[in-house]
Order: structure tokens, then sequence, then C-alpha cells
């Protein structure tokens, strides 16, 4: 427990605040958090919190807004405008492990926005939409792009981007909330590599790229893992 | 003279640049084409994208919650 200094400003107080905030919400949800527990884990008074935030609810709005806030993924996204004909397979690997990066860096932020989804929160569909439906609707365009070319089968591609996501936020769970020991072991860069690899399998085309349902050993992609 | 437009309303960066720079690649030197975008992201990252890649941001404007971006091809 860190005891407050009196010659913290403001602003730092109200980020430890804040910091802890995030912890406890992250580890119970909004409803099972009371700010009496936040005040504790500062080594302050729950009135003090209170003249931050007048409300709970205030403290944990600030805290979405602040989750809603655009996460880059800066890298990627030069790599997709800047370069000439950029390989898909590395695009996905590297936004694979980005994901995955994210939430083994920073485990708070999924299980947050899995709360707000369980309790049903105002901000679960905003959240939901800034985190994973802009990377299913990219993944999306990219299949559709794919598909054009005869790379992948034919097929929606919005439920193939969906599967790709759903695979990929399953392992992120196992790997942050579940923790279970043998997906947090994996190396991350390969377990995105295979997750593409696998992914790949799944939706390669046929030769002449027609409707098929494509043999998951066509066009067997390796993905170079760096791992 | 006809300007071509591609509407990205609802989605969400990085589709808009995506689609533009699609769009930008197919035009002439010195064309022009419209984007209609409703991601905020998008102001910042169309902006950036003209700046790196030459092509002229000629119009960036916001509308009732809708940006519209026009692009000249570089020369």
């Amino acid at each position: 427990m860190t005891k407050l200094r009196k010659r913290l400003s403001a602003e730092d107080r109200r980020r430890l605040i804040v910091h802890a905030a995030i912890e406890l919400f992250a580890q119970r949800g909004f409803r099972d958090t009371r700010v009496v527990d936040i005040a504790q884990k500062v080594g302050t008074s729950d009135a003090l919190v209170f003249q931050h935030f007048p409300t709970k609810r205030e403290l944990y709005d600030a805290i979405l807004d602040e989750m809603c806030a655009r996460r880059h993924f800066t890298e990627i996204e030069e790599l997709l405008y800047y370069s000439e004909g950029y390989d898909l397979t590395d695009i996905l690997t590297r936004l694979s492990a980005w994901v995955l990066e994210q939430t083994d860096r920073e485990p708070a932020w999924l299980r947050l926005i899995l709360y707000a989804a369980l309790e049903e929160d105002d901000a679960a569909p905003q959240l939901m939409d800034e985190h994973f439906r802009r990377i299913v609707d990219y993944v999306g365009f990219e299949i559709t792009e794919a598909q054009a070319k005869g790379r992948f089968r034919a097929g929606d591609p919005q439920r193939y981007a969906r599967e790709f996501f759903a695979g990929l936020l399953g392992l992120a769970t196992m790997r942050t909330v579940a923790r279970d020991a043998a997906f947090r072991n994996d190396d991350l860069r390969a377990v995105a590599a295979t997750h593409v690899s696998v992914f790949f399998g799944g939706v390669a085309g046929t030769e002449g790229g027609k409707a098929s349902s494509a043999s998951p050993n066509a066009q067997p992609v390796s993905p170079g893992t760096d791992a | 003279m006809n300007v071509q437009s591609i509407d990205c309303t609802g989605l969400n960066c990085p589709l808009p640049i995506l689609r533009l720079s699609k769009a930008v690649k197919a035009l002439s030197p010195g064309a022009t084409v419209e984007m209609i975008a409703t991601d905020p992201g998008a102001q910042k990252d169309v902006a950036a994208w003209a700046t790196q890649t030459g092509n002229e941001l000629v119009e960036s404007r916001e509308e009732g919650g809708k940006y519209r971006f026009v692009v000249r091809k570089a020369a």
C-alpha cells in the first residue's frame, strides 16, 4: 500500500487513484468494487477519492473513456499505408502478435472489456467497436481482396474475419484471463505465426479461385516464424 | 468534370486510408478523388498519408459528423 504524501500534486494523486481503480475494476468488475477499496489501495481516504471523482461511476467512466481512445497499431498501419504490395501473411502475423502483446502487457485491458460486457455496461458496445470491430473489419477487407485474387476460397469474408479474431481473442483470454500455463508458456510470436498459418490453411483457395471446399492442405502457408 | 467518390461511412481506420490509397493508385496524375468517412481518426491519418505519399490533400472538412476529403494524385 502506498501512503500518499502531502506534496503529491492533484494530478499525480488523480493518476494514482485511476491506476488503483483500473486494477480493482479489472479484478472485480464495476459492481463489486467499492470506493473504499480503491482508497485503501492508494493509501488515502474515500473522501479524497470523492474529491476527484464525486461518484464511483464517474471514476469508472473516466477509465472507460480512456480505453475508448483509439489504440494505434501504428507500425502495422504504416506498413499498410506506405508499402508497395505488403505481404499479407506478415501483416496478419504482426497484427496477431500486436493483439497478444497488448493483452500480455496490460491484462487489465481485456479484463475490463470483458467485465463491461458481462455487466452489460452502456460503454460495452463502444469498447467492442473500438477494440474488436476495427480489427475484424480490416481482416474482412483483406480477405475480400484475397478472394478477388483467388488466393482464398469463396465465402462470407466477414464471417472468416470473425473466426480469425475469435481465435485470437481466445488465445489472448487463455493467456491473460484464464492464465493457463500451457498457453502462457507459448512464445507469443510463434503463437501469432501459427494462428495465421492455421487460418490461411482453412481459407486457402484452389486453382482458379473458384468456390470450393478447399482442402486444408491446399496452398500450405509458411508464415516464416521468427521465434 | 466527374470526381470519383468513395463512401467510407461507418468504416474504422485503417480501412478508409486503404480504400483511398487503392483509389488514388488507379487515378491518372493530377486527377482527384473524394472520400467521405465517419471515423474521426481519419482526419489525422489522411493528412499524414497525403504528406507521406506526396499526394495533395485539397480539402478536409467536417459536416455534421461526416468527414469529407478531396485528394489530388501527385503529378
